[in-house]
């Protein structure tokens, strides 16, 4: 069944589904809402020296 | 927040042998190849001896530059970045950084032995026989568990943008590595412990070395050294990148894209075309990636431009993104079926990888040491930012004259190749071409010389940065106040 599904479906169609995982991953990256949590993950490099030994 | 107020205990012991034992491979790999393009122009320096001929050397060269010493490079500044961004000290400890350490030491000189021996695959950048890749898989493994305990193991809950790239260079090499080197040893069935067969043969293995070949391109010296890219640049620049939102698009544009790439090494042989097209196409896409990772590293420096002029370091790796941007520019341009049918086999080829080899994943390397360094050995700076300037400028002629030499070289030869006088004979003899370039090769040797020089600089500073000696200690404290 799911071999039969991969076969049938998800190869032929690859192009198709990987365009809209990238897509989806774009919109997720630029959804408004999400900006100022993924850029404060920028800062991380930033906050990693001054605790150290 | 809490977690920033416990000290972490980091490993930092490997990372320090790491990082000398990549500078150390550094000198011997960049002297291996000024001596091989000193035997182009003076065949004389092939000595007559099987051991030192320009066919065994070169993989000597190239191993030595790629895995010794960028091998180096990517176990020291993985290992630091993923402990300091993960705020956890190393999984497995000093003893599995140890056992990746002194495995993968010995793995160089065995696999550079082989080499001069005169034992090969015959697989460009797999050279190894058979029994040295099970040996590297063991070492790979072990790294693959340090660097993904210490993920697991993280006190900060999102993993940092430079560990993707780790981790995808990991796992694709990981895979590649055993794609190729299927072989079925000789020793099986009586033969020698020193020769095996790749299971593919023809075009098949054709495809299999260039899907490998390629991302070894893609996936080892370039999503590793964008993982240098995306700790060190903000690090020194003390500012995040510039943007992390582009910092997510382009992995994932660059681990869609790349993996397709290779076929453009076949254009115009025994390969079907549409697996041409298909190499092409996907190369001419990975532009906007890779352009995508230009900007976002370069634009990380908006507002603190100054530093280019300040800070030595600084310009080793915005100057390393820089080439980046003008070697991947010229990549999918050579992909081109057209263009390619002009620049394949030429020194043209040469001129490109080594844009990207020493422009962009040697600077970038650089830059990495020059602040790793210090830092590791608890010096305020290093011994002497002038003598960086210096490493810069000579590194940079050095790379000026290699490139455009061979660029003027390549498009020559090429254009030999393909002429026709009016009878409709090949213009010229091969001997023809090799005598035109001579001058050329000449230029290239005195550029990789100067490479050379600017490497010894680098090891003469860090030598004395490490005993704890300051030279200009003005200089010094004026950058060093600004960090």
């Amino acid at each position: 069944m799911f071999v039969a599904f991969v076969d049938n479906v998800l190869r032929p169609f690859w192009v198709l589904w990987v365009i809209m995982i990238f897509t989806g991953i774009v919109f997720y990256a630029y959804w408004p809402k999400n900006k100022s949590r993924l850029e404060e993950y920028g800062n991380i490099p930033l906050r990693d020296d001054n605790e150290e030994r | 927040m809490s977690i920033n107020t416990e000290a972490t205990p980091y490993c930092e012991d490997v990372i320090k042998k790491f990082t000398l034992a990549a500078i150390f491979w550094g000198v011997v790999g960049f002297l291996a190849g000024d001596f091989i393009a000193l035997q182009l122009a003076f065949p004389v320096l092939n000595l007559d001896l099987e051991w030192t001929s320009f066919g065994r050397l070169r993989p000597v060269h190239t191993s030595a530059v790629i895995f010794a010493f960028g091998g180096n490079v990517l176990f020291a500044t993985s290992l630091y970045i993923v402990q300091r961004t993960s705020r956890a000290g190393l999984f497995g400890g000093e003893g599995l950084g140890g056992f990746v350490f002194w495995n993968f030491q010995a793995l160089i000189v065995v696999a550079a032995l082989s080499y001069v021996l005169g034992f090969s695959q015959g697989q460009e950048y797999a050279e190894p026989e058979w029994w040295i890749d099970l040996w590297l898989t063991v070492i790979w493994v072990a790294y693959l568990i340090a660097f993904a305990g210490t993920i697991m193991k993280r006190k900060e809950p999102h993993i940092y943008v430079a560990n993707w790239f780790f981790f995808a260079m990991i796992l694709t090499i990981a895979m590649l590595h055993l794609g190729n080197n299927l072989a079925v040893p000789a020793a099986f069935f009586g033969g020698s412990w020193m020769k095996s067969y790749n299971v593919f043969g023809g075009v098949q293995n054709a495809m299999t070395q260039w899907w490998y070949g390629h991302n070894a391109v893609g996936f080892f010296l370039t999503a590793g050294f964008l993982g240098i890219m995306y700790y060190f640049v903000p690090k020194r620049a003390e500012r995040p990148v510039y943007s992390y939102r582009l910092s997510i698009v382009h992995f994932w544009a660059l681990i869609f894209l790349y993996i397709w790439a290779g076929p453009h090494h076949l254009h115009y042989t025994a390969l079907p075309d549409w697996a041409q097209t298909l190499g092409m196409t996907f190369s001419v896409m990975l532009w906007m990636p890779s352009w995508g990772g230009m900007i976002n590293g370069l634009m990380t420096l908006s507002g603190a431009w100054d530093k280019l002029r300040t800070d030595p370091v600084m310009r080793f790796l915005v100057s390393s993104v820089a080439f980046y941007g003008m070697s991947t520019f010229e990549g999918p341009m050579m992909s081109i079926k057209a263009v390619n049918s002009l620049s394949h086999y030429t020194d043209w080829g040469i001129g490109h990888v080594h844009s990207g080899a020493l422009g962009w994943v040697a600077f970038v390397s650089f830059g990495a040491l020059y602040y790793l360094v210090p830092k590791l050995w608890g010096r305020k700076e290093l011994y002497s930012l002038k003598l960086v300037g210096v490493h810069f400028w000579v590194a940079t002629v050095g790379i000026v004259f290699y490139i455009t030499a061979m660029w003027i070289s390549g498009i020559m030869q090429g254009l030999m190749w393909r002429a026709y006088d009016n009878l409709g004979f090949l213009q010229y003899s091969f001997i023809e071409t090799v005598e035109a370039m001579r001058p050329y090769y000449m230029i290239r040797a005195l550029g990789g010389f100067l490479f050379v020089l600017g490497s010894l600089v680098m090891v003469y500073n860090v030598w004395k940065t490490i005993k704890g000696d300051v030279a200009d200690e003005a200089y010094a404290s004026a950058t060093s106040g600004a960090r």
